[in-house]
């Protein structure tokens, strides 16, 4: 017995920001510049009034309505911007999908690596009959958290959510994980106010980075440099952990697919990895960094595209936020 | 990596067009291109030639490329 991906649908908020529309703000931000350095054309932002938890319910309601809520015993939410500090709002979700009272549901806090962790935690479950259909969800919605004058977030983060389906099956799909964390990163992308430790700050200051990028304590801060540090330091290894744990070399390996974090990041990772063009995802361009939502907006896309097909071998990997990451492989 | 030899790659690597060439004193932050991502492309550099991590507060107090060619270390270049 096995557990394996059985469907996955997503919803992108119908608002969308050009790459035009930020040039208008932000003068000494081309537009070709952007799609060039970035691969991202447009990215699109909830509407005040629609929360990670809306998207949610649009992604989850496509699935739905294709396959039914039959047998959905486990609900697992993966969000950072959550409706309310509580209620879980995966229990908001079960209800307003209609879910059966007996569906155990739970909300998980991981960014880039949350989709890969929730694939280990939905096949630990089905392994170990606690579940057998789960229905795991990755919405996001960092738009709410970045400063109207932050260039260089609002340029590479969009908002969105997907839904995955993962359910028993007589053969397993979900290989063996490579997991890990250093929580000593932490400072590099934080929200440092709003939570317990430092509680929102209605007077906090505003500061510019060299960049030009304004934000405050309230508001969303990355270390790009930082963070592009962690990941060539990371990823390599962490590629080469999930193949040793399953006894398969690179070239076995049909397609990979990895964070859409931005193309500059991802084309450099490819080369220091030497994968082949070819059998390497990078399409962001529509979407922008949706982070727990780019990893299964990607596999939706190649199913739909049949750049994956039945049989291959798939290497998916996230990480950022944390830091944490995670890397398994799928066979389709 | 030759002097001369590391000016040409990374003018080249930074698709740097407002100037012919990088020399130690030429200052990093007055290049038209600079901007953040010039940053990410120095550290893929580096990483890519030297294996050498540079860190974000490291960088931040770099100015000119000979400030970089320290902070990569004097053993390698020659």
């Amino acid at each position: 017995m096995g557990a394996k991906i059985a469907a996955i649908e997503y919803y992108l908020p119908q608002t969308v920001l050009s790459n035009e529309e930020l040039y208008g703000e932000f003068p000494d931000w081309p537009p070709d510049k952007i799609e060039q350095k970035l691969g991202i054309r447009k990215r699109h932002i909830a509407g005040n009034a629609e929360t990670s938890l809306d998207l949610a319910r649009h992604a989850a309601r496509k699935l739905i309505d294709i396959h039914g809520t039959e047998g959905i015993d486990y609900l697992l939410l993966c969000t950072q911007s959550p409706d309310y500090w509580l209620p879980t709002s995966a229990c908001l979700l079960q209800d307003q999908l209609n879910l059966s009272p007996e569906t155990a549901a739970l909300d998980f806090n991981l960014g880039c690596s949350g989709f890969v962790y929730g694939l280990s935690l939905a096949k630990g479950l089905i392994n170990s009959n606690q579940a057998r259909k789960v229905l795991l969800i990755t919405a996001e919605t960092y738009s709410k958290f970045i400063h109207p004058k932050d260039k260089a977030n609002r340029t590479i983060f969009g908002d969105g959510a997907a839904a995955t389906l993962i359910e028993s099956s007589p053969d397993e799909h979900i290989f063996n994980f490579s997991l890990g964390t250093d929580g000593s990163g932490w400072k590099n992308l934080i929200v440092p106010n709003g939570g317990m430790r430092n509680r929102y700050d209605p007077d906090a200051a505003e500061a510019t980075d060299g960049g030009g990028s304004v934000r405050t304590e309230n508001h969303l801060f990355m270390n790009g440099p930082e963070i592009f540090n962690f990941t060539i330091r990371t990823i390599p290894r962490l590629v080469e952990n999930v193949l040793l744990k399953n006894n398969l070399s690179q070239p076995d390996i049909d397609y990979f697919v990895l964070h859409q974090a931005n193309k500059y990041m991802l084309d450099y990772l490819r080369q220091k990895l030497k994968i082949p063009v070819e059998k390497f995802y990078l399409d962001m361009a529509e979407s922008g960094n949706t982070v727990s939502a780019t990893v299964p907006v990607a596999l939706k896309n190649c199913f739909d595209h049949r750049t994956v097909k039945e049989g291959n071998l798939v290497m998916l990997c996230g990480f950022g936020v944390g830091y944490s990451w995670g890397a398994t492989i799928i066979k389709i | 990596m030759e002097k001369e030899r590391f000016f040409q790659s990374l003018h080249e690597f930074l698709d740097i067009k407002s100037i012919p060439a990088l020399e130690e004193a030429t200052n990093i932050r007055g290049i038209e291109e600079f901007d953040s991502m010039m940053i990410l492309t120095i550290i893929a550099f580096v990483d890519d030639n030297f294996g050498v991590v540079l860190s974000a507060d490291r960088l931040n107090t770099m100015k000119t490329v000979g400030d970089l060619m320290a902070m990569i270390g004097s053993e390698h270049f020659s």
